[in-house]
């Protein structure tokens, strides 16, 4: 069943507003929205109170917000794409599911007691999708990716193929993960967090700060003007948390998803990068643009200047911002870029550029040697 | 996916303290690992040992996993949240990762083709199987080893709620299981089904063949849902990736046809079918 695979609808909500609406055009405006943490009442402890985030503006009670926040997604991206006869299939990426609700009852048995000290109520990642596959009464495949920074884009690579062994006749592919003191004081303690705005790709780049997003993508079989087209998923097994930084394995990626496309570098129009603001992570993925395409690199950015990194999420939530700002007519720029490194070669746009027909490049690197690369055609 | 007809190439699993082995198979190689990465090393180290002339460079790793690093994750959480002295060990953080797992086994048994990990409770090793079949039919892959891993954290009480598991029968444990697949070939044993989706007990159970031994998922032990007359008495072991364990225990009974269920608490279902002897 190898064909075009059209989107259909799209829903998101992250730092820069509580729907895709909101969120193009906050990024149309250039707008940075990382911030200290106001909504996210699982945040308590000071160094997560201190740190600058990409919060969700939305003030839900703290027990509701996690799945509030994943339903208006949801919601927005099932409206949108509209009813559909066949079999539905939930794919699912995140890195941490509903951790946070361990966080807030462990700390909110500690507010009531000082001295309790109740065992944290873990459970596994596979809530959120069971929590989606309920809502929307999925009859499809139910699957959720755990890979790190990697995991929507990694779904949305696997509802393609799912999609194209004919396992299900619609893919609801969400990316999401909300805020947690674990990831906040996980990355200090990695000295990835920087307590200045992130700059991806910049010279004085320092590390990241961690956002909250939702991003959902409906996929069919079929024609549409955004198709997904191709997709690859490399393992780079150099470092645990810390990827290769020659390019190598960036280009590779890149590559392979546009053999998988037929598609080819020449074609392609634009780079939604990951670019997280670390050291490494740019400089890999930069050198691996400059190897790939040249002195012909298209419009590049990275989104997380304006939103944060959100972790899991980031992969589909990304894809949404670009394919929504594409559609509202513009490509967005790199917010936090001023001045370009000469080790890597190559620099994202600092502005907003055209909304250009073509195939659209997505770049996704994260913790445990996953790379996954998605091309999506506009036209 | 029914009539797969995907050869089995090899089998392993691996339960309890693994350390003696761990140390034996990779010496100090791989140091400040838990339990959980352990545990998926050495049972992925055991299957891919079967078929020592094959060549895993290429293949894909697909691991699946309801909990995670639940071991390292809990102890973690909780010394960041503590009260008076939080605590975080980056290294500590760094083995948390939903697939550090798939990392460390990628490197230990040098397979470095297209790596995924799943997690979904009970069917988590079955979304891992069902990847892996989905990358050897459109040709991504012509090899898979796929397994499944998962580790307790705490008392039995804590890890059946967090299975959501609090009156189930069965024994509180933690293991793994892979099986090493191949696109094509002759093999000892053949996935012939490998299907996930929602449907009622009645029509889950219409496409188990005839004369199959029907081998239940941990959350069906006991249930009369399984199929009339041909249900193999199990023990129950009580690890959301119970399903890889219980599918090894299939082919190992040595049944020319086996089927296992598995329902999630929330009604999706997997089921595989599976065969011993020569390809149909």
């Amino acid at each position: 069943m190898r064909g075009p695979l059209a989107v259909r609808g799209w829903g998101s909500a992250c730092a820069l507003g509580a729907d895709t609406a909101a969120c193009v055009e906050a990024l149309r405006a250039g707008r940075r929205a990382l911030g200290l943490p106001r909504h996210a009442a699982q945040l308590q402890l000071t160094e997560a109170r201190d740190a600058l985030v990409g919060e969700i503006p939305l003030a839900f009670p703290p027990e509701q917000r996690p799945r509030r926040v994943l339903e208006m997604v949801v919601d927005e991206a099932m409206d949108h794409a509209g009813p559909c006869a066949g079999r539905t299939g939930v794919f699912v990426g995140t890195t941490a599911g509903f951790f946070v609700d361990a966080e807030l009852k462990l700390l909110s048995a500690r507010a009531q007691d000082p001295e309790a000290w109740p065992s944290l109520d873990q459970r596994g990642q596979g809530a959120v999708a069971e929590h989606v596959a309920e809502r929307i009464g999925a009859r499809g495949p139910v699957i959720t990716y755990a890979m790190a920074c990697t995991s929507s884009a990694a779904a949305v690579a696997a509802a393609g193929q799912h999609l194209q062994a004919g396992t299900c006749d619609r893919a609801l592919v969400v990316g999401y993960d909300m805020l947690s003191n674990l990831t906040v004081r996980g990355f200090r303690g990695l000295l990835l967090y920087d307590p200045e705005p992130c700059r991806p790709f910049d010279l004085s780049r320092r590390g990241l700060q961690l956002g909250e997003g939702c991003g959902a993508v409906v996929l069919e079989r079929g024609e549409a003007a955004f198709q997904l087209r191709g997709w690859s998923n490399h393992l780079d097994p150099a470092n645990l948390t810390s990827s290769s930084t020659d390019g190598r394995t960036a280009a590779a990626v890149m590559q392979a998803a546009l053999d998988h496309a037929g598609s080819q570098p020449e074609a392609v129009v634009g780079i939604k990068a990951h670019g997280t603001g670390t050291v490494d992570n740019d400089l890999g993925e930069g050198r691996g643009i400059a190897l790939l395409f040249g002195d012909a690199v298209p419009h590049f950015a990275s989104l997380k200047g304006a939103l944060g990194h959100t972790l899991g999420a980031a992969g589909a939530l990304e894809l949404v911002l670009w394919l929504a700002s594409l559609k509202a007519g513009f490509t967005p720029g790199s917010v936090g870029f001023t001045q370009p490194d000469p080790a890597i070669g190559t620099s994202p746009a600092r502005v907003l550029g055209a909304a250009q027909q073509g195939d659209h490049l997505f770049g996704a690197f994260g913790f445990g040697g996953s790379c996954v690369a998605l091309v999506v055609r506009h036209g | 996916m029914g009539e797969l007809a995907l050869p089995v190439l090899a089998w392993a699993t691996a339960e309890g303290d693994v350390s003696a082995d761990h140390r034996a198979l990779f010496g100090r190689k791989f140091r400040r690992i838990g339990r959980f990465v352990k545990l998926a090393q050495v049972c992925a180290a055991r299957c891919a040992a079967q078929q020592p002339n094959l060549d895993l460079s290429t293949a894909g790793l697909f691991i699946g996993t309801g909990l995670g690093n639940t071991a390292d994750i809990v102890p973690l959480a909780e010394g960041i949240l503590h009260p008076s002295r939080p605590r975080c060990s980056p290294m500590s953080f760094a083995g948390c990762l939903g697939n550090a797992a798939s990392f460390f086994v990628a490197r230990s048994v040098g397979c470095l083709g297209p790596n995924v990990t799943t997690s979904q409770e009970e069917l988590s090793f079955e979304t891992a199987l069902h990847e892996a079949v989905l990358a050897l039919r459109a040709g991504v892959v012509d090899l898979a080893l796929v397994g499944g891993v998962d580790v307790i954290s705490g008392s039995d009480d804590e890890q059946r709620r967090r299975m959501n598991a609090a009156d189930m029968p069965g024994r509180v444990t933690e293991g793994a299981a892979f099986l090493l697949l191949a696109a094509s070939g002759e093999a000892p044993a053949w996935l012939d089904e490998c299907w996930l989706g929602a449907a009622s007990p009645s029509e889950v159970l219409a496409a188990v063949p005839s004369g199959s031994r029907v081998f239940p998922g941990w959350r069906l032990v006991g249930k009369a849902v399984a199929h009339p007359g041909a249900v193999e008495p199990v023990e129950n072991r009580l690890l959301p990736v119970a399903s890889g364990l219980r599918v090894v225990e299939a082919l190992e009974a040595g049944h020319p046809q086996v089927v296992h269920l598995q329902r999630s608490a929330t009604g999706s279902w997997g089921r595989l079918q599976l065969r011993r002897g020569a390809r149909v």
